[in-house]
């Protein structure tokens, strides 16, 4: 005769959950990751100006970025016009900030008031959209054969 | 080489989060607007343009009370002006740093004032506040994946980001003839 012990693998169990769920993380970051590389380079193209951003100050182009609401992603540009306040007073030129984001209205020379915000969504769409649902199939496939 | 994270969670400095502020929280969130639009210029200021790819890279941005400053691509660590071998992400680092401490004193007297008119005492709202057990929000877990995932991405042998663009773009010219110079004293 001998005591009876039962002992729970309950942490076991809790650890094998946190790798999966960490593994399943890991690959939707990767993608997109993947994602968000490949549009920014259709935004910016092989140098400034070649993509779809137009580029001068590099203003617009910098301040793009993929935002995250839950698993939502959005991209979002609120650049706002640079003015030099008191050029010529100092070897610091002061630059006061604009309230209103000219990205809705941002186009090439010659092209049409808001070809750049209609090239982005069309960009996004295509990465974020049908794109990272494959590439998120298929690691998803690889994780769970 | 590396990719750069130097965000400032203003939290920790103060002990506190945004909803803290009471009545000032509007006034809060313009400070770090400011400050943020502050470094945007000097990143323009002095960033050098080839590609545009590590200028494009930048993560600026608040959220709450954290100024998320970062950078994934592979070389930006190493990227300065032509004739001078400063890292440029040390003096953008720098600059944050003494912006952040520009703004520090005028976010503690609106905090305090805040204290001051609460209606619930700090000691006890901090149960549930930074002092109390909080979870990373499951949105900051997948932003700092994601964060990762691209910096890994970049670091991958054969898969930089001037390595992408030469795969994406095979017959074009990667990058300007010519870097734009920008000079830093004048911004010192």
């Amino acid at each position: 005769m001998s005591d009876v012990r039962v002992e729970s693998n309950a942490s076991a169990v809790a650890a094998d959950m946190r790798a999966a769920a960490q593994a399943i993380l890991d690959t939707a970051a990767g993608a997109v990751a993947e994602a968000s590389i490949a549009f920014n380079e259709d935004l910016r193209g092989p140098s400034p100006g070649a993509g779809v951003t137009p580029f001068r100050t590099g203003n617009l182009q910098s301040r793009g970025r993929i935002t995250q609401t839950g698993l939502t992603w959005n991209y979002k540009n609120d650049a706002r016009p640079y003015k030099p306040s008191n050029a010529g007073q100092g070897d610091r030129v002061s630059i006061q900030r604009g309230k209103e984001s000219y990205a809705s209205h941002a186009h090439f020379s010659g092209a049409a008031t808001g070809q750049f915000a209609a090239d982005a969504e069309a960009a996004f769409e295509k990465h974020f959209g049908s794109e990272l649902e494959d590439m998120a199939e298929r690691a998803i496939a690889g994780l769970f054969p | 080489m590396s990719a750069v994270d130097f965000s400032i969670d203003f939290g920790s400095l103060l002990g506190a989060s945004l909803s803290d502020f009471g009545r000032f929280r509007a006034q809060a969130a313009d400070m770090l607007d400011e400050v943020e639009t502050r470094w945007q210029e000097e990143l323009l200021e002095v960033w050098p343009v080839d590609t545009g790819t590590s200028l494009q890279a930048w993560d600026n941005f608040v959220a709450g009370l954290r100024w998320t400053l970062r950078n994934a691509v592979e070389y930006v660590s190493f990227v300065h002006v032509e004739g001078d071998t400063e890292s440029i992400a040390e003096f953008l680092r720098a600059k944050a740093q003494d912006l952040a401490q520009g703004i520090l004193p005028d976010l503690r007297n609106l905090l305090a004032q805040a204290n001051r008119e609460a209606t619930v005492p700090r000691a006890q709202a901090r149960m549930f506040g930074r002092k109390g057990a909080r979870l990373p929000s499951p949105g900051a877990v997948v932003s700092q994946a994601v964060f990762a995932a691209t910096e890994a991405a970049f670091q991958i042998p054969g898969r930089g980001a001037r390595q992408r663009l030469r795969i994406r773009f095979p017959n074009e010219p990667i990058g300007r003839a010519t870097t734009r110079r920008r000079s830093r004293e004048r911004v010192r």
